[in-house]
């Protein structure tokens, strides 16, 4: 290509890249006129731009030296964040890490849970937005869902979540080692979907429904964890790159996910709803291996 | 070097010498590469280091306070220094996982990242130079944004140019590039 050429091309695709889908069809028709050669190297370069991984979008320290940009897992023990101190890591998600905390003006003894988000805001808008979200889910107050706390962010601006610290294991597991017949399963299962119905009846979705999520303490109650909180991290518009990779690695464990999850349409109600349909499954029948029988495509 | 003759360098790039940064270049890159080690040792308790944070550290260490002329030469070899950094380390890293060898980043490991990052960026390096045969200037963006780290506000300042011809030309970079890796024409 000539570089005559070459500024051409530069110069077209500079210009529709800042026009709607809809708008560059028409622009380009228009300025390539019969220069079809034209039209498939800007048309290529676009599209290339919109297929390049989401992690050219941050700067490369982030995705190939995570060491030292804020992952370094047990740096952050004895930090503290807001009223909590760190006390240990308790796992390391996609969305960032979850540790175990206690109060640190030692007035009383609580264990919680403690979510340093990955990632910082942009902006004081999408602080203002997370910490939005945060209230209303610190609002919802039922005996089987983990309460959050508290939230917001650290002195270097690490987002963060404060949560009700359960002690327990996953339910599939409890029913499982508990040998639960069939009652017993669906008693636990009755909880369950009335946590969820109150969530519901206050406009809260959970999002991300499954065995790993509900957790049951050692008295047999079952505690739904992480409730809404993929809501409270969108609100908080944290790195796009790095949450838009997270809600698909979510949807890339499609067992529990409904199929307009999967589909990346909006999430309702009635996305717990299938969830839970599998949960059911699951607990009263073991692992979910019907995704492929054929009435699961009804 | 001195902070004095780093200053004396710059100056020299000011004055449109620009082989002085060839002379720059080295002692960047050490510095980038100290700062780096020393960060990565120290586990300071709950630091995380801004993407910018190792530039700008050693901009204050090797120059001092100088007005932004100097300061968007000196990024602009420091963005260079980062970029051979980077990607000397994820060759390393790609290789040891081609090896076999036991993954060292167990949160890259746990994410199951599908878009492998490192080796990514060891095709990026080198479609990069070809796009700087091509397009000087959107190799220099790719450079100090996605190497250097420096906000679209920042490279725009170094380049001289607007945050809007960032964002336009950073589309046609980023789209040149992925074509080139990708193997598409």
């Amino acid at each position: 290509m000539t570089p005559q050429r070459w500024r051409t091309v530069k110069e077209l695709a500079a210009a529709a890249s800042e026009l709607s889908a809809g708008e560059q069809c028409s622009y380009l028709v228009r300025s390539c006129g019969d220069d079809i050669e034209l039209h498939r190297e800007v048309v290529s370069l676009l599209e290339a731009a919109k297929q390049s991984p989401a992690f050219v979008e941050r700067p490369a320290i982030e995705s190939l030296a995570p060491e030292l940009t804020g992952d370094a897992q047990q740096s952050l023990v004895d930090r503290q964040f807001g009223s909590y101190q760190i006390v240990r890591l308790i796992a390391v998600g996609g969305m960032g890490s979850v540790y175990l905390g206690r109060r640190a003006d030692q007035e009383y003894q609580q264990e919680v849970a403690i979510k340093v988000i990955r990632g910082s805001f942009h902006d004081g808008e999408s602080y203002r937005r997370f910490c939005q979200e945060r209230q209303t889910l610190a609002n919802l107050n039922h005996p089987n869902i983990a309460r959050l706390l508290d939230g917001g962010r650290s002195e270097d601006g690490l987002p963060y979540l404060v949560m009700e610290y359960v002690a327990g294991q996953s339910i599939d597991a409890f029913c499982i080692e508990r040998n639960l017949n069939l009652t017993g399963r669906l008693r636990l299962f009755r909880e369950v979907c009335g946590a969820v119905h109150y969530a519901h009846q206050n406009l809260i979705v959970h999002r991300d429904l499954k065995p790993s999520n509900i957790l049951v303490n050692a008295a047999g109650e079952p505690k739904l964890l992480d409730f809404g909180i993929a809501t409270v991290i969108d609100a908080g518009g944290t790195p796009p790159s790095m949450f838009h990779t997270l809600t698909v690695q979510r949807c890339l464990t499609p067992d529990y996910a409904s199929p307009e999850q999967i589909r990346g349409e909006p999430v309702t109600t009635a996305s717990d709803v299938y969830s839970l349909g599998v949960l059911l499954l699951r607990i009263a029948n073991g692992p979910p291996s019907f995704q492929n029988s054929k009435w699961f495509d009804a | 070097m001195t902070t004095g003759q780093v200053t004396q360098v710059l100056t020299e790039l000011r004055s449109g010498n620009l082989h002085a940064a060839d002379k720059l270049l080295p002692l960047v890159y050490d510095q980038l590469r100290n700062l780096a080690q020393r960060y990565l040792s120290q586990e300071r308790a709950g630091h995380t280091l801004q993407p910018t944070a190792l530039v700008h550290e050693a901009y204050i260490r090797m120059v001092g306070n100088a007005d932004w002329e100097d300061r968007a030469h000196f990024f602009a070899v420091a963005a260079r220094a980062m970029r051979r950094i980077l990607v000397d380390h994820a060759r390393v890293r790609s290789a040891a996982k081609r090896g076999g060898g036991e993954a060292r980043w167990p949160i890259e490991a746990a994410e199951n990242c599908a878009e492998r990052p490192d080796e990514y960026v060891v095709a990026l390096d080198e479609a990069l130079t070809n796009l700087a045969g091509i397009d000087p200037e959107l190799a220099r963006l790719v450079e100090l944004r996605f190497f250097g780290g420096l906000s679209v506000e920042e490279s725009a300042d170094v380049l001289k140019v607007s945050v809007r011809t960032v964002n336009r030309n950073w589309v046609v970079a980023k789209g040149w590039l992925h074509r080139t890796i990708s193997g598409e024409t």
